[in-house]
């Protein structure tokens, strides 16, 4: 089910690569930056095809992890822009922890001052949180549907958390101003750069041996129990390994944009993200780029003539999605592609195909 | 004296108030391939999921090789060597054949193992000899779910080959298939049966009769009678058990 | 300060009731069908704005839109499922997202029909003011106790409903036992079908009591269908008790130790606690025997 990376695949890929890192010269600074933020998404998307396209772990609270990510850089970038702009912040703290009584940075919080510390704790954070997660969780044989809903409640809470302790994180509001990467081609291609690369550790993964099993988790998790695989470490790995390539994303977006908010950390991002994957195509990896960019592009492109139905318009489409194209756009491509090889080699395949999906809990 | 690859020992297990296992003492020798009957609910699959570690006995012991395994984890039972094929085929249906028996192979199990490794030459060469073993070269390439009924029961069957037990629980290979496919069955079972023990649940009783040195009755969890084919096909208990029914197939 | 906690703990059971409310049709659902139908939370909406609408255009209280939106949610429920459920059969995490779409799409009608702005509807007359209970320092208010009432009254015709009529024992054979209860006849499709259509109207009926607590907009309905599926993540699934007793732990947890420390923390506090129940019950505190 994974598609062979030919010679013509690889070279149009290197042509799509060619045409994004080109995109700067003739598309100007405001769709730069736009495609920046949707390449973040792209990194989110990749990250939930790992744990739901591939081994079918339905996670409707990923943005946890993307925002967690994003709320270190921030924060870090946050303190740094206090402290060295006293025409702004006169006590050199940030706005936030000023409305709210405190008169100095808590020293908990300073090692964020350094950005070199702040990113890789961030992402080191975030994995830690979803290791925990995924250890209460998948060692227990909690799947299917529960888990859908549990981790729908995580980032439900994580979400009020965040807006509860406003004088660490800025409350409603967010953190904002604190200067940002925006309309800086370098920070374009270091997104771009790392977007590529995490797609090329994600195809490392997923046609080794350990993708073969992780598949075999999403099609059947117990036969592949009772042929000797421990299914919660791999779904513990892989779960945590997504978790982190979010909160990369997510510290690029939050230096990218210059403003983050409860909403990259709560359910509605975290939905939004399996809607792009759904779209895309679950399990083959390139829909996580076409889902975002297809989504998110045409939002921005129609939502200004047809914003008050562009929200019914998405809930439509992904009924019908759902319903009907369940292996999403490229997926529903490479299924006919692979069909139309086997008629082509004389093999002619009999039944309907089977959709990707992963059973409920089980009675233990 | 041969040895024993599988005790089962006073083993009852006991569900919401019903005995389904009740104090049953049965044995399966190394290299051997034993048939298990009974009605349904008599506990078949229930023993099965049982020494496989889905289900812990409310009393009892089981032993492989002559080491202690009830209550062990799943994964652990299966590293010991027993392997088990379901009642209704379970197989990986958007992967391909082939795929399917590479997930299956013995080795690589551990997450960290299982990153580095990519199907090498002799892996595949043990997977095409699974796969001319369950006819199904020609179908290497073709998702599983295209397969027929039939060749599904072959895959997993295959599987199970490939992931080289030293016990093979085999639990309904045939429900479904034609008189040919369980002809063919047989055969493969009688093959694979003599580099291994394997235990096979049936209803068919002719392709008991195909396969089987000895057969095991179970009753109501318990079991019934033990002996050769003849002995079990002329015991009168036997015969009242399944109640004047002439051993029908249970192929269509 | 202990008479400040009893009183918590009495609000608390009107708290239990609403949770019971928003989560009984649900319940229903998920335990026959084992779909979770991530709309509940807008049929509730939608029975909240058919009390808007009674009340706003027609002049009538909340009595009439008890029945009213029990009605036009069951239809809505009845259409769902007619149209959608049935095609995504077997497959749960697939029906999931397609409500979850349906939920999307129901909100921005609403919205594109009523507008964005929170509405108002007001309690019964009849209902104000409250009762002086010994032992709390603060009135417990009739609309309060009124919702408690209502609470048991549906959990009684739930009840009812599927232990003492033939329906009801089609649909519990079908919920411990789908194949067999197709070979001994019964029309598991249409056993579906009503039963989504009733779980619905439940939903309907809770947004429509709950429209004067919290104020009525299109995006009302979330928080209430996260509620509900913790309710049944903790209670379990197929008895009705596991219900109400999820309903009263988080109910009464949630509320003493919101007071205690903050509705946040005690709303961690309480999703902690869940998960670690489900580590030891992975089913819910109460679910079907099964073998």
């Amino acid at each position: 089910m994974i598609a062979g990376l030919s010679r013509k695949h690889l070279f149009f890929v290197l042509v799509v690569i060619a045409a994004l890192a080109a995109f700067p010269y003739f598309g100007g600074d405001f769709r730069m930056n736009q495609l920046g933020l949707f390449l973040c998404f792209v990194m989110l998307a990749l990250s939930l095809d790992l744990i739901w396209g591939f081994t079918g772990i339905l996670s409707l609270g990923n943005a946890v992890y993307f925002g967690g990510g994003a709320y270190f850089v921030a924060m870090s970038l946050k303190l740094k822009y206090a402290a060295t702009n006293p025409a702004r912040y006169g006590s050199g703290i940030p706005d936030f922890m000023e409305w709210n009584g405190l008169t100095e940075v808590p020293v908990w919080m300073r090692p964020l001052e350094s950005i070199w510390f702040a990113a890789p704790a961030g992402v080191l954070a975030m994995g830690l949180l979803a290791f925990v997660f995924g250890f209460i969780t998948f060692k227990r044989h909690i799947y299917g549907v529960y888990c859908a809903v549990i981790t729908l409640a995580e980032s439900v809470i994580f979400e009020e958390l965040i807006i509860e302790f406003q004088a660490y994180t800025g409350g409603f509001n967010g953190i904002t101003d604190y200067g940002s990467f925006s309309s800086n081609t370098t920070f374009y291609w270091i997104i771009l750069a790392v977007t590529v690369f995490f797609f090329w550790l994600a195809r490392k993964i997923t046609t080794s041996h350990f993708g073969m099993i992780l598949q075999s988790i999403r099609e059947n998790e117990l036969r592949s129990e009772f042929f000797g695989f421990e299914v919660a470490n791999y779904k513990i790995f892989v779960f945590t390994v997504a978790a982190m390539m979010s909160a990369v994303a997510g510290g690029l977006y939050a230096a990218l944009n210059g403003i983050i908010s409860h909403q990259e950390i709560g359910p509605l991002l975290s939905i939004e993200g399996v809607i792009w994957v759904a779209v895309g195509g679950r399990g083959t990896l390139i829909g996580s780029f076409v889902g975002p960019i297809l989504i998110k592009g045409a939002e921005s492109l129609l939502s200004e003539q047809f914003a008050w139905m562009w929200g019914l318009f998405v809930g439509l489409m992904f009924i019908v999605i759902v319903v009907f194209m369940p292996d999403g756009i490229v997926g529903t491509l490479l299924r006919r592609a692979r069909r139309r090889r086997a008629l082509a080699e004389g093999r002619a395949p009999a039944y309907e195909p089977a959709v990707v999906q992963a059973e409920e809990t089980p009675t233990v | 004296m041969a040895s024993y690859i599988l005790e089962v020992r006073d083993l009852v297990n006991t569900v919401s108030g019903h005995t389904i296992i009740d104090h049953l003492e049965f044995d399966i020798e190394e290299g051997e391939l034993r048939v298990l009957v009974g009605p349904n609910g008599a506990g078949k699959t229930t023993l099965i999921e049982i020494i496989t570690g889905r289900y812990r006995p409310t009393q009892g012991q089981i032993l492989f090789q002559g080491q202690r395994i009830d209550g062990r984890p799943r994964h652990e039972i299966y590293r010991l060597g027993i392997s088990r094929k379901f009642q209704v085929p379970t197989v990986y249906d958007n992967l391909t054949v082939f795929e399917n028996l590479s997930v299956a192979l013995r080795g690589h199990r551990q997450v960290f193992s299982s990153l580095f490794y990519r199907i090498d030459a002799r892996g595949a060469g043990q997977i095409e000899a699974v796969l001319a073993q369950i006819n199904l070269l020609h179908r290497a390439k073709d998702e599983a779910y295209t397969l027929s009924h039939g060749e599904k029961q072959w895959l997993e069957i295959g599987m199970v080959v490939a992931s080289d037990p030293r016990l093979m629980l085999l639990d309904e290979p045939t429900t479904g298939m034609t008189r040919e496919e369980t002809d063919k069955t047989a055969r493969l079972i009688r093959e694979i049966a003599r580099t291994r023990s394997v235990m096979v649940v049936e209803h068919d009783m002719s392709f008991v009769r195909q396969i089987a040195n000895r057969i095991t009755v179970l009753h109501q969890g318990q079991k019934l009678a033990e002996g050769s084919v003849r002995e079990i096909e002329n015991n009168p208990r036997v015969a009242e058990v399944y109640l004047g029914r002439t051993k029908i197939s249970a192929a269509p | 300060m202990a008479q400040a906690i009893f009183t918590q703990f009495l609000t608390g059971f009107s708290i239990v009731a609403i949770l019971l409310i928003i989560s009984l049709g649900l319940a229903v659902i998920f335990g026959v069908m084992r779909v979770i139908n991530m709309a509940h939370g807008d049929f509730i909406m939608i029975g909240a704005y058919v009390a808007f609408v009674l009340q706003g255009f027609l002049g009538l209280n909340l009595f009439w839109g008890i029945p009213a939106a029990f009605l036009v949610v069951g239809a809505i429920g009845l259409v769902v499922e007619w149209g959608l459920i049935r095609r995504l059969y077997g497959r749960p995490l697939e029906t999931l997202l397609a409500t979850w779409g349906v939920s999307v799409v129901l909100q921005q009608g609403i919205r594109l029909i009523f507008g964005p702005e929170l509405r108002y509807v007001r309690a019964p007359l009849i209902l104000d003011g409250g009762i002086h209970v010994p032992g709390s320092n603060l009135p417990f208010a009739y609309f309060r106790l009124f919702i408690i009432i209502l609470a048991l009254a549906l959990l009684f015709i739930t009840y009812w409903l599927l232990y003492r009529t033939d329906f009801g024992m089609s649909v519990r054979a079908v919920n411990q036992n789908r194949p067999m209860a197709e070979v001994l006849g019964i029309d598991t499709r249409r056993v579906d079908g009503l039963v989504f259509a009733f779980g619905s109207g439940l939903a309907g009926v809770a947004g429509t009591i709950l429209a004067p607590i919290k104020t009525v907009s299109p995006i009302m309905g979330f928080s209430y269908a996260v509620d509900s599926y913790m309710v049944i993540v903790l209670g379990g699934v197929g008895r009705l008790l596991g219900t109400v007793a999820g309903a009263a732990v988080i109910g009464e947890a949630e509320t003493v130790l919101a007071f205690l420390y903050n509705n946040v923390i005690g709303k961690l506090l309480v999703f902690t606690v869940i998960v670690l129940v489900i580590r030891v019950f992975p089913q819910g505190l109460f679910t079907l025997q099964r073998r």
